[in-house]
């Protein structure tokens, strides 16, 4: 292949290949993802099967519901891990200092982006077609048509093709990888929910319908074609629109067509993102160090400062930051004072910006909404959304705390002061317990406003349901808060002192939950219908308690409201889940502080030594100017 | 008293070993440089006395306390510059050294005075305002030197503080170390330009292959290696004569005649440079100029190295 590569002059897409087939890192995420991949498909094939029953006749036909969810699983892997895989294309160039050797060859910038882009769809594309032979098993067991096979191929290739290109994008314009994969997620769900998040603000449509759609039937969007529009970016909801929709109707040749016209605004949405990376490539090549939260959050400064300075108000500061030197814990100090995340104001508008939507939701749901499904759904979904958003700020920023200082080559200079390791652990998390409260406040409010709606309003209108108790919806929801954000901390700052460099930090540790919650849920489940039951009921007390290994099963139970399909006795899913999680904080906590001298990399003392903190006791204080003047004037009496 | 006791020091990064049992002792006062090629094991050895690494073997002791017992200790004793400054962007000069100065448990009321020190003495006081990531790197790297002078450290750890800078820092640098020397600081220094160490140390090492080569005062090691030492002369009347006499003298070695002056090669040990002075006024040479070279350490470096690394 890179004799081919050779002979064709591409020389980039040549060394990064042989790169990543250089890396071990890259055989563990293949071996990983086919792994995963395998076994959540044995998890939808073997229901299946014991469904039909052992007559052979009774399997006929099932392969379109196994074909589509595998195709599923392919799509939410592009989603998840492409842009992991494909942001740090050009950054990993600006972080080692080479991007600028890269101009100074004869490739020009349009074949730089096109060999990069080469570079990270290639394994995508290796990793899609794992899939095929399993596409071939499930057209065994009929319902599945080759056009079916094309046409799921047709969109992940697109999908996968629209996905690298954004995250191209990114990795051209940001100068760090971190940067352009948290903006590369969010550019994917304003490109994915953009349009009906819009939509239903200002028509009061789109949304709730989708919603109500996927919730009455997995695959029942497409009946409107005006959702179709709205969701065109969304190369997963086009295959379906296609699958289920009027496609299956259609002659082949008019299928074919109405498959080029859905997939253009895929390949539109990645060639204008490729055109923004062009444009970017050479004109952010060289970026200095920037902290682009602060400045950001710099640049409001001066817009309220500007707006504040008027006749009414009279630039009234009601909240004054403090300019206190450090007195006592100066890491802590520098965390709460310096840090964009860590300051009082600036937590205050974070705070807001995650509050102001929430409460806009509340209000809108309260005013708006015709019947309390549309509005249970809505806060379900601003509830889901605020949880995603805080754990995504909490995670980077708890993993970029020590790996941080690591890459900015400062904790050297941290660890040889003689402050003890727990110590500096304590006080480098001090910010982002900060964070974590006004990521807390938001949540709390859309957790109220969902128990209190659903129990008012949603009783009659939830499918009949009469189960729900909102004190025990309240106090479940409120533990997992409580318990999962300081899980979230330690966590991603434990990943932060294992992994040296920033970027990788933050990727491992947003890995690592995201493995956290899937993982054990697609391990157990196939495990369980494999060798103890076959039905793929969770009725069983024990199954319940095993799923609660991954945390998000029960936030799935409490928001779908099935929390008593877990257990007959109140509050018991609770308890097992404080228990489990609780315990993993706590010694994962202790771990950290116990062993912080170890993680951080100095040499341990074996003898643990007081700190005294008396201000007033007597310590040598040099008075270099005047020893400088002695012994000039020593040198002088000498000459 | 020593300040540094080392003895029989390993250490190890997986396979590869990259300090092979080094001696080394530096009493106080002294200012210790410490020569070697890049991955020698320079930076490891200074890395161990900052209690930054924790797999190793050995003695290690820093005023008598060893530094896995009393790490802790250790720490309120030394002050570490590694050969990088890392950069806190969000902070201005005053607030590094307050940060520092919190750190190292400075009583509050004092802190202004000793801050005020260190920025004379490192001729920062003009930048006290400036965020740190706004300086040039030689004033990043005096403000290093800046932020462990704040606790009056026993002992002064610096991996390469002059590396990266341009000539004026590099300069600047000397004398800020030539300052420190002379109010009785402890040094150990790490450098590649040979020239400084050889005008700053009382005594070098030379480390290859994670050994101690060579150690001792500058003018031991030229004895040891035999280097000769070159003595620029200019006479009043230059003649050939003259030359001959002075290749007949002891110790001289040869004698270059150039159009200006003489180049006159010596052994040191056979014939100290004042006696060449006397020697050559006793011939009749009327000096004009009289200069010996400086003691060329990077011929010392080149004989006893030979490039490779552990």
């Amino acid at each position: 292949m890179f004799a081919v590569l050779s002979r064709f002059g591409l020389p980039l897409l040549r060394k990064e290949l042989l790169e990543q087939a250089a890396r071990r890192r890259t055989y563990i995420v293949r071996v990983a993802y086919a792994t995963l991949f395998f076994l959540a498909c044995l998890m939808i094939i073997l229901p299946e099967m014991s469904r039909a029953g052992n007559s052979p006749l009774g399997v006929l036909g099932i392969g379109r519901h196994i074909f589509i969810a595998i195709v599923a699983w392919q799509f939410a892997g592009i989603y998840l891990f492409l842009p992991a895989l494909a942001c740090s294309v050009l950054t990993i160039e600006k972080e080692r200092n080479t991007l600028g050797l890269l101009f100074l060859t004869k490739l020009g910038p349009w074949t730089i982006i096109f060999e990069k882009l080469l570079s990270r769809l290639l394994p995508m594309y290796c990793l899609i077609f794992c899939s095929l032979p399993l596409l071939a098993f499930c057209m065994s067991f009929g319902g599945v048509n080759t056009v079916d096979v094309f046409v799921a191929v047709w969109f992940l290739s697109l999908t996968a093709f629209q996905i690298c290109s954004v995250a191209v994008a990114c990795s051209s314009f940001f100068r760090t990888t971190t940067a352009a994969l948290l903006s590369c997620y969010a550019i994917m769900f304003i490109m994915g929910f953009g349009l009906p998040i819009s939509d239903w603000l200002i028509f009061d449509r789109g949304l709730s319908t989708f919603i109500r759609n996927s919730m009455g039937s997995p695959l029942g969007i497409g009946a409107n074609y005006s959702e179709i529009v709205l969701f065109a970016f969304i190369g997963f909801i086009s295959f379906i629109v296609q699958i289920e929709g009027p496609m299956r109707v259609m002659s082949p040749w008019t299928a074919m067509w109405f498959n080029l016209i859905m997939g253009i605004p895929l390949v539109a949405a990645g060639l204008f993102a490729l055109l923004i990376a062009r444009i970017c490539l050479v004109r952010r090549a060289f970026l200095p160090s920037k902290n682009l939260v602060l400045n950001l959050l710099r640049v409001l400064d001066r817009c309220f400062h500007f707006l504040n300075n008027n006749r009414v108000t009279r630039g009234i500061v009601v909240i004054k930051e403090s300019s206190a030197e450090p007195y006592f814990s100066p890491i802590a100090w520098r965390e709460t004072h310096k840090r964009s995340l860590g300051q009082t104001r600036y937590l205050i508008r974070v705070l807001l910006a995650l509050e102001v939507p929430v409460l806009l939701v509340i209000i809108s749901v309260m005013w708006r909404s015709s019947d309390a499904f549309d509005g249970g759904a809505s806060i379900i979904f601003t509830t889901i959304l605020v949880w995603l958003v805080s754990v995504l700020l909490i995670t980077v920023t708890s993993a970029g705390l020590i790996a941080g200082e690591r890459g900015r080559q400062t904790l050297d200079i941290l660890l040889t002061l003689p402050l003890e390791g727990r110590r500096i652990i304590q006080e480098k998390i001090a910010g982002v317990q900060r964070l974590a409260w006004a990521c807390t406040l938001p949540l709390v409010t859309s957790v109220l406003f969902e128990a209190q709606w659903r129990d008012i309003v949603g009783q009659r209108a939830w499918g009949g349901r009469t189960n729900f108790i909102w004190w025990e919806y309240l106090l479940t929801e409120l533990s997992m808060v409580a318990i999962y954000i300081p899980l979230l901390i330690w966590l991603g700052l434990w990943i932060g002192l294992k992994v040296k460099s920033p970027t990788w930090a933050t990727l491992t540790a947003l890995v690592v939950v995201v493995a956290w919650c899937i993982v054990p849920l697609v391990a157990i489940l196939t495990f369980w219908q494999l060798f103890i039951s076959s039905g793929p009921s969770i009725e069983s007390e024990g199954l319940a308690i095993l799923l609660q290994l991954s945390p998000v099963f029960l936030f799935y139970q409490t928001e779908f409201d099935s929390l008593h399909d877990l257990s007959s006795t109140p509050l018991l899913p609770m308890i097992i889940n404080v228990l489990l999680y609780g315990s993993c904080m706590l010694i994962l906590r202790a771990w950290v502080l116990s062993s912080a001298d170890q993680l951080l990399g100095r040499t341990k003392p074996k003898t643990r030594v007081e700190v005294s903190n008396d201000w007033d006791a007597e310590t040598s204080t040099p008075s270099y100017v005047s020893q400088l003047a002695t012994a000039a004037n020593d040198d002088n009496s000498h000459a | 008293m020593l300040v540094v006791n080392i003895q029989k020091l390993h250490v190890r990064y997986g396979k590869l070993e990259a300090v092979r049992g080094i001696d080394m002792q530096i009493p106080r006062g002294e200012v210790f440089g410490f020569i070697g090629p890049n991955g020698a094991g320079k930076s490891s050895t200074i890395k161990v006395l900052a209690t930054l690494q924790q797999d190793f073997t050995g003695k290690v002791e820093i005023n008598g306390m060893d530094i896995v017992r009393h790490a802790q200790e250790v720490r309120e004793k030394i002050g570490y510059v590694p050969d990088f400054f890392g950069v806190y962007e969000d902070l201005t000069t005053w607030e590094y050294l307050q940060f520092f100065a919190a750190a190292y448990r400075i009583p509050p009321g004092k802190r202004k005075g000793i801050i005020d020190d260190v920025l004379e003495l490192t001729d920062l006081t003009h930048k006290l305002h400036s965020p740190v990531d706004a300086l040039s790197r030689g004033m990043k790297q005096r403000l290093s030197l800046a932020r462990v002078l704040l606790h009056d450290p026993d002992l002064l750890l610096l991996d390469e503080p002059a590396s990266g800078l341009d000539p004026r820092a590099r300069i600047e640098m000397r004398e800020l170390l030539k300052a420190l020397k002379e109010m009785g600081k402890t040094i150990l220094i790490s450098s590649h330009i040979l020239e400084e160490l050889a005008q700053l140390c009382t005594r070098i090492g030379i480390i290859e292959q994670g050994k101690m080569v060579v150690e001792g005062s500058v003018a031991d090691i030229y004895r040891q290696l035999g280097v000769m030492r070159v003595v620029h002369v200019q006479l009043v009347r230059q003649s050939a004569d003259l030359a001959d006499k002075i290749r007949a003298v002891a110790g001289v070695i040869q004698v270059d005649e150039m159009t200006d002056r003489l180049a006159i090669r010596l052994h040191e040990d056979e014939l100290p440079i004042e006696d060449l002075h006397d020697h050559i006024h006793s011939l009749g040479g009327r000096i004009r100029m009289f200069q010996p070279e400086a003691m060329d350490m990077e011929t010392a470096f080149m004989k006893l190295t030979e490039g490779k690394t552990a």
